[in-house]
């Protein structure tokens, strides 16, 4: 699969915070990334990812572990899903360090990763994992790993 | 007040969480930085175009269009002889790219220049040859640093190989696969079994690769008529 957006040379992602301030320290972190060219968008809460996410096609959410009033990975990506978004969600969260964190894979979350580790070199090797990979037409002899 | 150093994020608890391939690029970049490494590379080594080509490259915090430079550099660094001979390496080796004198590093055209590269060479049980090349722009390490990191390289190794190679390579479809594998028997593309069951395509075509690998299918088609053929769907 190789992503609509990525087609046109730019990544679309949605990052989902309820602190507006993660929102520009991660725009400020990432300002450096030319290649590829990436269109960060945000949402306050789960209700406005719902919304944009039905409106546009992202090619890539980031989503803030937990979000008010009182929900984790496991309410909201399922919601995400529900409404047939099958893009990748990565977890961002200040502590992955929680015991549940284990079974992200059950609720439909491609992977976690801690905020403070979020930088260019992440955002690329995120997004050349998820999304402009390309899957084989023959697999003999091409293996993932 | 506690004067035990600190666990370095690498070899700490995120090392036994780890799971999915994103978990260990984590790993290996925290790695390369606790190092003072600024570039990493996780290859399978290879005998056509040794020591690795670009589509042996496993996991890597290199740019992708700067892939071929890296391995240029880490070929100059290491030098022709050993560069051909890592498939038959057993320790590591290091050394520095060739930087003409009275050039400063030339950060625009190759910013591995002039930089030091690391080899280990890395081993599965079965005998696969892998290695972990860092690079960057620091005094070649010496023997007690490059010990250091060997056990690094080797401990997370160990547990890539233990999430991610040994089930790829144990020849039984996982719950999931197999779900995956019936859902594409009933003519269902990828979207539309990540939206059966709540996932990305990303996730679904993953466990299609692995399922197709365990099988030895060639593609889609192959994989289901050999889950057919051996009642691993009905």
């Amino acid at each position: 699969m190789i992503a609509e957006a990525t087609r046109k040379g730019q990544v679309k992602v949605l990052f989902v915070d309820d602190e507006f301030i993660e929102f520009r320290a991660l725009k400020k972190k990432i300002a450096d990334l030319s290649e590829p060219v990436v269109e960060l968008e945000y949402s306050q809460s789960i209700g406005d990812a719902l919304e944009k996410v039905r409106a546009a096609r992202f090619d890539l959410i980031l989503l803030d572990n937990r979000l008010m009033p009182n929900a984790d990975f496991r309410d909201t990506v399922p919601e995400l899903r529900g409404i047939g978004y099958t893009g990748p969600i990565g977890v961002v969260s200040t502590d992955i360090s929680g015991g549940y964190f284990q079974e992200f894979p059950n609720y439909g979350v491609d992977f976690r990763i801690g905020k403070d580790e979020i930088d260019v070199q992440a955002l690329q090797h995120i997004i050349r994992e998820y999304v402009t990979y390309a899957v084989p037409d023959f697999w003999k002899d091409d293996y993932s790993i | 007040m506690n004067n035990a150093p600190a666990i370095p994020f690498h070899a700490g608890p995120e090392l036994s969480r780890a799971i999915n391939r994103t978990d260990f690029f984590r790993l290996l970049k925290a790695a390369a930085q606790h190092y003072k490494f600024e570039n990493f590379a996780l290859a399978r080594i290879s005998e056509a175009s040794a020591p690795f080509g670009e589509r042996d490259i496993v996991i890597t915090n290199v740019a992708e269009r700067r892939v071929s430079l890296f391995i240029t550099s880490l070929k100059e660094a290491l030098g022709t002889a050993r560069a051909k001979s890592a498939q038959f390496l057993a320790t590591p080796v290091h050394g520095r790219s060739a930087q003409p004198e009275g050039f400063t590093s030339d950060r625009v055209f190759n910013e591995f220049r002039s930089g030091v590269f690391l080899f280990i060479p890395l081993f599965t049980p079965e005998g696969r040859r892998y290695c972990l090349v860092l690079s960057g722009e620091r005094q070649e390490p010496d023997q007690s640093e490059i010990a250091d990191m060997l056990l690094d390289a080797m401990r997370i190794f160990d547990k890539l190989y233990e999430e991610i190679l040994t089930p790829e390579m144990s020849g039984r479809l996982t719950q999931r696969e197999s779900e995956i594998v019936k859902w594409t028997s009933e003519g269902k593309t990828s979207a539309e079994i990540a939206i059966i069951l709540g996932l990305s395509e990303h996730t679904v075509n993953s466990h299609i690769t692995a399922a197709a690998r365990k099988l030895d299918a060639v593609n889609r088609v192959h994989m289901v008529a050999i889950a057919l053929r051996n009642g691993l769907v009905s």
